[in-house]
């Protein structure tokens, strides 16, 4: 778009657009900072009348320490990050060497499989959240750590996503390492994973955003308060004050919101790559 | 040794056959066993009686299909549903192409308001929820103390019936229309830069007619992709509802998933609550087909 | 160093035949080059040796064993790829290594416990040593750290004869390793491999689609078309004496001329109305008018000043090549001839005039209506080896 230093009729175009911009930003971005800023605050500026931008008397500390206290938040915290990373690791044991199968050997039923994964694709998982209730229930493993991981150990997604990436591997290295004396086994952990690093971490950012705020199947599966995930335990902790303490519960809802942000923040090149390239395919 | 021979000869010939077939095994057992399985489950179960906890049922065929049909809640439920999908959809991918397009032609900060405007998308939406509970309260939440401030007049929205779902609709679009612009920045960004510059030769004037003309069209399989993700997306919506509104009031805010949830759930209906699920599915699946061959003799442009 | 001798060798995909009954054998240490047009099945043929690809029926030999049910590895075989097929995510080292590494105990191969076993520092000493070794004999040891990506086409190469090297196999495979590398590399690298063939003294078996190079590198070269073996032999006995017509006009550049030509009674061979000195010797059906085709190199043929030779064309295009020239000339209809004479002679012609051509009659070559050889006059029998027909 090679364009020479522009006069000031050039700018304006420019200068709207940012303006525009930055109050479509401002509204956007705004459930955040007041969620932020709310936490800050004590009770008698969040109850009142009028709208205090900042505050006035800093609650910072009480505000969260109450958010920590009245709840395990802490504990739920350690239970989201427990059952994000099993339902990882469980992934990528299940989809890649599914993945790898189906991108390159040639075995009887492979084209079936593939149907079936492109049919599985379709079903949203609450259209199986009765059955998988049923099966949970009768194995008796509901209210547990099982409950949340195992149905999700299956990713159709992710077989999907690396095979379209491991197509792309070319087949003159499988056949190298074949002839190194590698069993494919061996293929698969030396050779295929460590020059697929970008699908992985695409995939990963995927399932941990995904199960990290699930709110439906926790829902179904959980009684037992020692378990509940961070999403539950931000709603159980609005339904106990119901409506009292803004001010903990703002903090709590950013303590909730906070690791994903910031991973975010870090990292936000590979995760928008990752949906980018996730949509063109 | 013959026999050694044997296994040698057979490995040689099989092994890659074996390999696959090993390989894919665990996923294909988890595929049975988690997803085409249950869906045969909840096809069957949607034509019994059942209910959990009960040691017996008998199989009514399609008479739970039946009481959907007859209960308005289940109407008003598929409704909103209905209805929010569409807003969302339009709301979201209109915000997120129109984010796009105004983005992608800035010179500088583009990484910035990327970034800004997909921050809701990986947010928990459940907190998140939490917040916009906070914000809609009827005398404290911010957006009360504004409309007051700019002279309008404040109302409890989630408890309003006429205005529960639309608050809804704006939480989802609040949601989603990142994504869809990262989406759309990405299939511009593809788009190659001296289509424009033959268009400049040829005379198409900027703006509009260039939009009409190259933009949109190549955006096709894109938008495709968007239109089915969110609508899937959509039709699926839960969280907010069941946190804010718990489908009240009066019904106003019902959404299918929730109707669904309610019956298998808390009722415990589960021979009904599977028939809703299959109705669901039939949706999310028929919009999929429908939206990919509708669109797809469109984006045969190329 | 070994021998592989392929015993009617047959691969089949579903209904389609890709190599038809090959019967191949290479001596320990030989040279031999596997030539064709794409399509041909000589990459195939390669790979099946390797045992990447299973064969359907027929024997693999290696220095005399039956190696066809064995696994790649067990083979203890050689491959070098079209692409190199270095590991991207290693270092050069490491690339080299790697083989040396596979056949470490299976302990030796985990990650955590090797670094526990006591004998496991005496083999990482082993292979490094084995490594740099082959990586000085390439000239590579100054990039051993470096990754195949920060390398130029050259080095690449030589990498993955590295890896190769460092497993002391019974054979090398190559499988076109020099198409991806620029006109003048290729020629130093061809230099090069034969250098290094005759070094090690090792069994080499080199896929080409370039006979040129298979010819200018191999002990032996073996001719593929549509699967099959149409013919194996020194580079000099197969340009002199192709056994197939298919196999004259794929050796030799520019390409052989052909004509069509029929048999008259007693066994003369009659072609563009003239009778030829040359007399078939062999019986073929239907003597009498029967179909032949005559084949002769442009270096066989000269223009002819006396206006009295075989054939008259028209000259459509000459080419200086600055040390020769070749004519382009077209006689009758669809008939095309490539006459190789030298620039002067070149330069008195002129194009479009029409000028008479003469054939060496001793150097014709005929082949039968199926492309096979027929045998010459009696003085022609004795070079190169005797054939078969079907």
């Amino acid at each position: 778009m090679g364009r020479l230093q522009p006069t000031l009729k050039r700018w304006y175009p420019e200068l709207l657009r940012h303006a525009f911009l930055i109050m479509l930003a401002a509204v956007m971005v705004m459930p955040f900072i007041w969620m932020v800023l709310t936490s800050f605050k004590p009770a008698n500026e969040i109850f009142s009348n009028e709208i205090n931008w900042l505050p006035g008397h800093w609650a910072l500390i009480e505000n969260y320490t109450r958010a920590l206290t009245n709840t395990s938040l802490i504990r739920y915290m350690g239970n989201g990050l427990l059952v994000v990373v099993a339902i990882l690791i469980l992934q990528f044991l299940v989809s890649i060497p599914a993945a790898y199968a189906l991108a390159k050997l040639s075995f009887p039923g492979r084209f079936a499989m593939f149907i079936c994964v492109l049919a599985c694709l379709m079903i949203p998982a609450q259209a199986v959240a009765i059955p998988w209730y049923l099966q949970l229930h009768y194995v008796g493993i509901l209210d547990s750590y099982w409950a949340l991981i195992l149905p999700f150990t299956l990713s159709v997604f992710g077989i999907f996503l690396l095979r379209q990436f491991f197509i792309g591997i070319p087949d003159d290295l499988i056949d190298a390492a074949r002839m190194d004396g590698m069993n494919e086994f061996r293929i698969i952990w030396s050779v295929v994973v460590p020059n697929s690093i970008p699908a992985l971490i695409s995939f990963g950012i995927f399932s941990v955003i995904a199960h990290w705020n699930d709110y439906f199947w926790p829902l179904i599966v959980l009684n037992d308060q020692d378990y509940y995930t961070p999403t539950l335990g931000v709603v159980d902790f609005r339904n106990a004050e119901s409506g009292s303490d803004y001010g903990a519960l703002m903090a709590a809802a950013t303590i909730v919101v906070l690791p994903l942000l910031v991973a975010f923040l870090l990292a936000q090149r590979r995760f928008i790559e990752g949906i980018s390239t996730a949509g063109m395919k | 040794m013959n026999f050694h021979r044997r296994i040698s000869i057979a490995r040689y010939r099989y092994g890659e056959q074996l390999w696959g077939i090993g390989l894919s095994a665990p996923a294909f057992i988890l595929m049975i066993l988690l997803m085409l399985g249950p869906i045969a489950l909840t096809m069957l179960l949607s034509l019994t009686d059942w209910q959990l906890g009960m040691g017996n049922f008998s199989w009514i065929g399609l008479k739970n299909y039946e009481s959907a049909v007859n209960d308005p809640i289940f109407w008003k439920s598929l409704f909103n549903t209905s209805v929010y999908v569409a807003v969302v959809m339009t709301g979201s991918i209109g915000l997120g192409l129109l984010l796009a397009l105004m983005i992608n032609q800035l010179s500088f900060g583009k990484g910035f308001y990327r970034t800004l405007f997909f921050l809701p998308v990986m947010a928990s939406l459940v907190a998140m929820t939490i917040v916009w509970e906070f914000l809609l309260h009827p005398e404290f939440g911010l957006i009360n103390q504004l409309l007051t401030a700019l002279g309008g007049t404040p109302n409890n929205w989630l408890r309003d019936e006429d205005w529960a779902l639309a608050a809804l609709c704006v939480i989802g679009i609040w949601h989603q229309a990142g994504f869809n612009m990262v989406l759309f920045i990405a299939g511009l960004t593809a788009i190659p830069k001296f289509l424009y510059e033959a268009a400049d030769i040829d005379g198409v004037p900027p703006g509009f007619s260039r939009f009409r003309h190259i933009t949109w069209p190549l955006l096709g399989p894109v938008t495709l992709f968007i239109v089915v993700m969110t609508a899937i997306k959509a039709f699926q919506v839960f969280d907010t509802v069941q946190i804010l509104t718990q489908g009240g009031p009066s019904y106003s805010s019902e959404v299918l998933l929730l109707t669904i949830y309610k019956e298998g759930f808390e009722y415990f209906r589960t021979g009904y609550a599977a028939a809703l699920t299959v109705v669901f599915l039939t949706l999310v699946i028929l919009v999929t087909v429908v939206k990919s061959l509708f669109l797809e003799k469109k984006v045969k442009y190329t | 160093m070994a021998s592989i001798e392929l015993i009617n060798l047959h691969k089949r995909y579903g209904e389609q035949s890709v190599l038809n009954g090959i019967n191949l054998k290479i001596q320990d240490g030989e040279f031999v080059s596997l030539v064709g047009e794409s399509g041909s099945g000589k990459s195939t043929l390669l790979r099946t040796i390797a045992g990447l690809e299973t064969h359907s029926s027929g024997e693999i030999l290696i220095d005399g064993e039956s190696a066809g049910h064995l696994l790649p590895r067990e083979r203890k075989l050689a491959m070098v790829f079209q692409s190199y097929a270095l590991y991207p995510h290693l270092s050069v080292f490491d690339n080299i290594a790697m083989p040396l590494r596979m056949q470490c105990k299976r302990l030796h191969r985990t990650p955590i416990i090797s670094s526990l076993l006591p004998s496991s520092r005496r083999v990482k000493a082993n292979i490094e040593e084995r490594v740099k070794i082959i990586a000085e004999s390439l000239h590579i040891l100054p990039i051993l750290h470096r990754r195949p990506g920060q390398l130029s086409g050259g080095q690449r190469q030589r990498v993955a004869l590295g890896r190769a090297m460092v497993r002391n196999p019974k054979a090398f495979l190559m499988d076109e390793p020099l198409s991806n590398l620029d006109a003048t590399l290729r020629v130093h690298m061809r230099r090069e491999l034969v250098q290094m063939h005759r070094e090690m003294g090792s069994t080499f078996v080199y896929v080409t689609h370039d006979q040129a190079e298979a010819m200018t590198m191999s002990d032996r070269v073996a001719v593929l078309i549509d699967g099959e073996l149409a013919q194996i032999d020194t580079p000099d006995t197969l340009y002199r004496v192709p056994s197939d017509l298919r196999v004259a006009k794929f050796i030799g550049t520019p390409k052989i001329n052909v004509f069509d030509a029929t048999v008259q009674k007693g066994g003369v061979i009659a072609f563009n109305k003239v009778k030829l000195d040359r007399e078939l010797v062999t019986r073929i059906d239907h003597t009498q008018g029967a179909k032949i085709s005559l084949a002769i190199r442009p270096e066989d043929a000269s223009i002819d000043a006396s206006g009295e030779g075989h054939l008259k064309g028209k000259v459509q295009h000459i080419e200086n090549l600055g040390s020769e020239a070749l004519v382009h000339l077209q006689c009758g209809q669809s008939q095309e001839l490539i006459v190789r004479c030298s620039p002067c002679l070149a330069h008195s012609l002129s194009s479009e005039a029409c000028y008479s051509v003469r054939f060496n009659e001793q150097q014709l070559h005929i082949f039968d209506n199926n492309g096979k050889r027929l045998a010459q006059q009696q003085n022609q029998v004795n070079e190169g080896r005797a054939y078969e027909f079907s």
